[in-house]
């Protein structure tokens, strides 16, 4: 995506606006039933040890109309839980949150579509679904039809379309109801190179209109590009919030802190085999991967250093001080 | 507490009145769709139900040919044909309301699952699609009851049975989609039952011509309550006030199933989309 959203204007953020997605306190768990004799079970008396994952920790969380928010962290870390609230799929358990505008998420694109409808009476169920006026869709209509470039075949059954089809269709819908708020993900793949261009034009365009963007990848350098701001999540809690650089380097800092750790546990568990062990072909596999995995090591504690460095100076340079972060600011 | 749960239903389809009705006719699409003779499956299959079981009563054990119903202590002998018409066609739309009504929220999960949908409007769209059958349906059976029986202003009481059975089993799918959405056991036992269910309602016999007490116990069965009622209104020429005890055990039924569905919704609401 990086070239498109290299310098782009951007309206102004308004700092003393009303925040237009505010988390307060938010948690999320979800119970994991071990069976389906247990789930059965819960519908009726409360489970007494159930099994339960935090994905989201006490997440409190202000975003202001134009802002553009980029949500990093690795696999499981409550991003998509954290976006699912904001789209109102999900609900917390504790904690409030409010968001106010219409959220368009290009993130299921083809939700909602009914297959035996054509392209076209689709297009008019969404709007529905999303709670638009007949008046609203017609003109958003003919927008839907040139954008998805279907031809003919918007006026045909939409489970004739292929996957891609019914992806540009999605997307031509998400795109032109005006959101207020919209919702990114990385893994967003439509169609082929031409029709991919032109979404990442289209959202460049909805984004300089000045919407509230939230942007998730696990690509530090993409969110860069487009986010002033960025939040790293790790086990559903918000670890950092400021300046998406600043966020980054303390995201990769981590990252690489993590693996560090992991890298050493299983250096110290390969010497103990070797010191150990009474299989000469453990021992002998166990030496040979060892020096590996210290060169990893060395790389990393270098790597790190880089990170911790290049955070200082960071923080000095904005700040004064290394001891301030852009999350008091 | 029930009126905090009820607001949260009634927000739900506020501003979503016109959705309710596309969305209900687009469920008629996607059943009857790509089938050549479309909507005309939707007379077929139950005229060929009605074709097997009258074929059984009337042809094969050959005494049950009639039907004798004691009504204002008087006998009317009805053709069991007639007699089973006229149980059947509630009948139809109480099956498909009660075994389909409770699969409904799995079988729409992409509504709860990908976006921000009011999920309550589910079960009322596809129960309004089940009405328009319904309603067509009762129209043909209206046809041939004029035809072999005649008219009556006891008919209009159409006008309150349909209204409440569509209501009485929306209130079940309140409490049944939600449970089955969290747990397949739970469907599978809806299914079960209703298969059964069937033989203890008077759809191809008299409820009321049972040995004491069982004609007593039916009257528990909510189902005879609409299969019986639509035969007041177009065979027994009755209203449904004057078998008083039938119309207060409803009544009763009604009003637990209607605080039971309210309270089922909205303890599982917000955990379905975690499990579906």
């Amino acid at each position: 995506m990086s070239e498109f959203f290299e310098n782009m204007d951007r309206v102004e953020v308004d700092m003393d606006s009303k925040p237009v997605i505010k988390f307060d306190n938010v948690c999320k768990t979800y119970t994991l039933y071990k069976s389906d004799q247990e789930r059965f079970r819960a519908l009726f008396i409360k489970p007494k040890h159930p099994t339960l994952h935090r994905a989201l920790d006490h997440v409190s969380l202000e975003i202001r109309k134009g802002e553009a928010v980029g949500i990093m962290g690795d696999n499981g870390c409550g991003k998509s839980t954290l976006l699912k609230t904001v789209t109102g799929v999900n609900f917390p358990d504790e904690g409030t949150v409010e968001v106010h505008g219409m959220v368009a998420a290009l993130l299921e694109l083809t939700a909602g579509f009914s297959i035996d409808m054509t392209g076209r009476e689709n297009i008019y169920l969404k709007g529905y679904i999303l709670g638009l006026t007949d008046d609203e869709i017609k003109v958003i209509e003919e927008r839907v039809v040139d954008f998805a470039e279907l031809g003919d075949y918007i006026d045909q059954p939409v489970r004739t379309y292929s996957s891609g089809m019914k992806m540009r269709l999605g997307f031509a819908i998400n795109v032109n109801i005006s959101p207020d708020i919209l919702v990114v993900d990385e893994a967003l793949a439509v169609g082929d190179a031409a029709f991919k261009a032109k979404c990442k034009n289209k959202i460049r365009e909805i984004i300089e209109t000045g919407v509230t963007v939230l942007f998730v990848s696990h690509n530090a350098a993409q969110v860069e590009e487009i986010c002033e701001r960025a939040i790293y999540m790790k086990k559903g809690q918000i670890i950092f919030d400021g300046p998406t650089p600043e966020t980054r380097l303390v995201y990769i800092t981590d990252k690489r802190e993590m693996q560090i750790e992991r890298r050493k546990k299983r250096i110290a568990q390969l010497e103990k085999l070797i010191a150990t062990s009474d299989n000469e072909e453990d021992i002998e596999a166990a030496k040979n991967v060892l020096p590996k995995h210290q060169k990893r090591l060395e790389q990393f504690e270098a790597e790190l250093a880089q990170y911790t460095e290049d955070l200082k100076n960071y923080r000095i340079e904005k700040y004064g001080s290394a001891d301030k972060t852009g999350f008091d600011q | 507490m029930v009126i905090v749960f009820l607001r949260d239903i009634i927000n739900e389809h506020k501003d979503f009145g016109k959705q309710i009705f596309v969305l209900a006719k687009t469920e008629l699409i996607k059943t009857y769709k790509g089938a050549a003779i479309g909507p005309f499956w939707a007379v077929v299959k139950p005229a060929f139900t009605l074709f097997v079981y009258w074929f059984a009563f009337s042809i094969g054990i050959k005494k049950l040919g009639h039907v004798d119903v004691l009504i204002h202590d008087h006998v009317l002998s009805f053709d069991r044909f007639l007699f089973m018409l006229v149980g059947f066609i509630p009948w139809f739309f109480i099956s498909e309301s009660i075994t389909k009504g409770a699969k409904e929220i799995r079988l729409n999960r992409q509504y709860v699952t990908k976006i921000n949908f009011p999920v309550s409007t589910i079960m009322t769209f596809t129960s309004i699609a089940r009405l328009y059958v319904h309603l067509a349906l009762s129209l043909i059976m209206y046809v041939i009851v004029s035809l072999m029986w005649g008219t009556s202003w006891y008919n209009l009481q159409i006008f309150f049975y349909m209204p409440l059975m569509f209501l009485f089993f929306l209130f079940l799918s309140w409490s049944t989609a939600p449970m089955c959405a969290f747990s397949r056991d739970m469907e599978n036992a809806i299914v079960s039952i209703m298969s059964g269910i069937f033989w203890l309602t008077g759809v191809i016999y008299n409820s009321y011509d049972l040995p004491a007490p069982l004609d007593k116990i039916m009257l528990f069965n909510p189902i005879n309550f609409f299969v019986n009622g639509y035969r007041n209104a177009f065979l027994y020429n009755r209203f449904f006030f004057e078998f008083k005890t039938e119309f207060f055990i409803f009544l009763a039924e009604f009003i637990v199933l209607f605080f039971l569905g309210v309270y089922n919704y909205n303890r599982l609401r917000k955990k379905i989309p975690d499990v579906l």
